[in-house]
């Protein structure tokens, strides 16, 4: 599967994006963009939690470490309404702690290349091949 | 002398007398003193016995022409012109007279005059010596030379000089009121003087020369007077007699006016009186030098004493000793003082040699006079290894050498004692032991500048405060490298975005516009500046040289929160700053700041360990007169109160995972060392407070 076909497969999902750091934020929407075309960007976690209650996303993409609410609280929210909802924690912690505490089905390390990106996306159209 | 004189003088006017009673008959017998005893003599013998008398008589006799030729001499005269008779006789009698006692003797000569004339004149003798005499002069109307001059010379020599002795004795005792009568010793003194001036007069010594030794040797009395008590005796040889001054009794515990000081007596009080006795006879038979020093126990049972004695013989004209002069003096109380003199010196060594610590004495000569028992154990070296500066730096410092030994000899101009500081120093094994070092002045011994430099062994001390030292440096470093990741990760994060977004367009074949270049570009250097900036923050904070500086707290706490803030930040740790301070005062910055780091990282540990809601840390800093305090407060629940009082030990720690115990056993070492202040905790509301007190000043 190249990146065109990949495109294609990512573009119909509805995605939430939360993410604190306006440099990183406003840098990796212009990389989401490519792949999503209904997205909708919160700057932190409590922002994200009401996005979320207004209306259902299929992925959410969130930072772990954020003032107000953190990754992991809006995530554990969002597990509690939706389960089904698939979720990409993105951190600075690297290692174990981070991966599996987050509570979300993946997570990418800050700062994450664009191979690690393209890789969870895939996983994640093979794995729902409905979409 | 003068009484013999005087009587004879009055014989011969008794004999001159008689003799003009003879020849007008008023007597016929006389009665004369002659060599061989009383003789009366008949008028029938009166002639005979008139010569007798005028040439055995001790008197010149002679008569004269009226112009002055000598027809008769006895031989008194001629011995006293040292000529013989034959050259003496019809001479003219001015010519034994110097020029200026001629008009005198002229005058004296006038037949007109008085019956009988006296005046003393001098006679110039044969070999050119004056002779004082007295001259008597009559007209004794013989009938057939009617005018015949008699004339009786008396030589006045031997008078002469006792009025000199008797002159220089009345100086003496003027000399010695002058100077202090009641000093009876002086009197002994000069009584000696005497005897010795009348030894000098015999010898002939004029006057002046006489007077100039008085003055001298009173003067060396009075020096020796102030100098310490001194006391003179006298051994006769010949009579075995002994004489000793008032002070010289006074020392022997004898009243002063004891007449009752013979050898035996006072040989009695010296225990060692063989060896006394004996540096006498030395004296005496082989001229050996007579001074010694010997215990003696004074005859009134006052305590013994110790007393130093000289003396010298003095011999008469034969060379035979006459009588031995002697001074004694009483060194009781400088012997005393030798002796605790030399216990206190042997005291201070056993000190030296003993203490704990390593002590040198060493002298501006360069030379290492102790180096004491701990000294040489630790070191290794031996005395004779060390005994000189030069040899002792060359073995301890090496190359150091020169700058030490110049160092050195510098602490000979010390006034009071200094901390010189720690230095590395090679022992005899080649290990580097580390010594504190302090020296003070001792003063001059032996005519040098010395010094004592007395040192702790502080090896030990160094080599747990160094490791102390590093590992809290490592874990501080471990600190900074969290702080700097989370600094970095922002902007790496973005930059690496960037860089995704760009191989994302390459890979779906999108173009890229110029002005989308323009800004990843923009983005890119932009977050390098910050990562770049964040160097700086933690550069400066890591910079080698400490330096005071003026500062604000504000600003140092500013500079804290650059390094740590990120993190406390990205962990949801609120930073409360409830008030500032603008006042500049002089400290370390960095110091202080690595302090308030340690203080904010230590709150954030807690806040975190204990996963606290709404955590936060509340910075608080107040002023009063003439300090700033600073208090860092956390809502972490506080410190256990078992642990309050150990918090600040080295090596201990609350924290449960990755706590050294040394972040805060730094931070107080160095506030109260390094930034003279105090740093205190405390429980207060939900948590601890740490507060940092400094000094305006």
């Amino acid at each position: 599967m190249d990146m065109k076909e990949l495109k294609k497969l990512t573009q119909k999902l509805r995605v939430l994006y939360v993410e604190d750091e306006d440099k990183i934020r406003e840098t990796t929407v212009t990389f989401l963009n490519h792949f999503f075309d209904d997205m909708v960007v919160a700057a932190d976690g409590q922002e994200g939690l009401e996005s979320f209650e207004k209306e259902v996303f299929d992925l959410v993409i969130t930072d772990l470490k954020m003032p107000k609410l953190s990754g992991k609280e809006l995530i554990t929210k969002i597990k509690a309404h939706r389960p089904e909802t698939i979720i990409i924690a993105m951190s600075g912690v690297s290692g174990n702690e981070g991966r599996e505490n987050s509570g979300g089905d993946f997570f990418i390390v800050k700062p994450a290349h664009m191979e690690d990106f393209i890789g969870v996306l895939k996983q994640i159209v093979e794995q729902s091949g409905e979409f | 002398m003068s009484n013999e004189l005087e009587s004879l003088r009055e014989q011969l006017r008794e004999a001159q007398e008689t003799l003009q009673a003879i020849r007008s008959g008023d007597v016929d017998a006389l009665m004369v003193d002659g060599i061989h005893g009383e003789r009366m003599f008949t008028l029938s013998g009166a002639d005979e016995a008139y010569r007798v008398l005028v040439e055995e008589m001790s008197e010149g006799a002679l008569t004269l022409t009226a112009e002055g030729t000598i027809l008769y001499a006895n031989r008194r005269f001629s011995q006293m012109l040292k000529s013989p008779l034959e050259k003496v006789l019809s001479t003219n009698i001015y010519t034994w007279f110097s020029k200026e006692h001629q008009s005198i003797l002229l005058e004296l000569l006038q037949k007109n005059k008085e019956a009988r004339r006296h005046k003393e004149l001098a006679l110039i003798a044969s070999d050119r010596s004056v002779i004082p005499v007295y001259l008597s002069v009559s007209n004794p109307h013989i009938n057939k030379m009617p005018d015949t001059i008699c004339l009786v010379i008396t030589d006045l020599t031997e008078q002469k000089q006792n009025e000199e002795i008797i002159a220089s004795e009345k100086m003496a005792s003027e000399l010695l009121k002058a100077s202090n009568e009641s000093k009876k010793e002086l009197l002994g003194i000069l009584e000696e003087e005497r005897k010795a001036k009348v030894d000098l007069a015999h010898a002939n010594r004029d006057l002046s020369a006489l007077s100039e030794d008085l003055v001298e040797t009173q003067k060396r009395y009075e020096t020796a007077e102030k100098i310490g008590k001194v006391g003179s005796w006298e051994y006769d040889v010949s009579t075995q007699d002994f004489w000793g001054s008032a002070e010289a009794k006074r020392i022997y515990g004898f009243p002063a006016e004891s007449a009752n000081f013979t050898t035996e007596i006072v040989e009695d009080c010296i225990p060692e009186k063989k060896r006394v006795h004996q540096a006498l006879e030395d004296l005496l038979e082989k001229g050996t030098e007579y001074k010694l020093e010997f215990e003696i126990h004074p005859a009134d049972g006052t305590p013994p004493k110790i007393i130093s004695s000289i003396a010298e013989t003095k011999y008469d004209e034969n060379n035979k000793p006459m009588k031995v002069l002697g001074f004694i003096q009483d060194i009781t109380q400088r012997k005393q003082a030798e002796k605790s003199l030399k216990d206190k010196k042997k005291e201070l060594e056993t000190i030296i040699e003993e203490a704990p610590n390593p002590i040198m004495v060493h002298n501006e000569d360069g030379k290492v006079i102790q180096v004491n028992k701990v000294w040489k154990e630790l070191t290794g070296y031996r005395y004779s290894e060390i005994n000189t500066i030069e040899k002792w730096t060359t073995k301890a410092y090496g190359e150091e050498m020169p700058t030490i030994k110049k160092y050195i000899d510098n602490l000979y101009e010390l006034k009071h004692a200094v901390n010189e500081g720690e230095y590395p120093i090679t022992a005899s094994n080649g290990e580097t032991i580390i010594w504190q070092f302090s020296s003070a002045p001792l003063g001059i011994i032996n005519g040098k500048r010395t010094v004592v430099s007395s040192a702790m062994d502080i090896t030990e001390l160094k080599k747990k405060d160094e490791m102390i030292i590093n590992q809290s440096r490592q874990a501080a470093m471990g600190d900074m490298i969290a702080m700097i990741a989370h600094q970095w990760r922002q902007p790496l994060t973005v930059i690496g975005m960037v860089a995704n977004n760009i191989k994302l367009d390459i890979a779906l074949e999108e173009e890229i516009t110029t002005q989308e270049l323009e800004k990843i570009a923009d983005t890119i250097s932009e977050q390098t500046q910050q990562l770049s900036q964040t160097i700086d923050d933690f550069r400066n904070f890591f910079k080698p040289k400490q330096e005071k500086a003026k500062t604000t707290v504000g600003n140092v706490l500013e500079g804290t929160l650059k390094i740590i803030g990120k993190s406390l930040e990205n962990n949801n740790i609120a930073i409360m700053i409830e008030n500032h301070s603008e006042t500049e005062f002089l400290t370390y910055p960095n110091q202080l700041l690595q302090v308030f780091l340690n203080l904010l990282g230590n709150a954030k540990d807690i806040l975190l360990d204990k996963v606290v809601a709404d955590a936060k840390i509340t910075i608080k800093i107040d002023e009063t007169q003439d300090s700033i305090v600073t208090t860092i407060c956390d809502n972490g629940g506080g410190i256990p109160e078992d642990a309050i009082k150990r918090l600040g030990e080295p090596y201990f720690t609350t924290k449960e995972k990755n706590g050294t115990g040394l972040g805060l056993y730094m931070s107080v070492t160095i506030v109260k060392k390094h930034l003279n202040g105090s740093l205190t905790w405390e429980n207060k509301d939900e948590g601890a407070c740490f507060i940092v007190t400094l000094s305006k000043e």
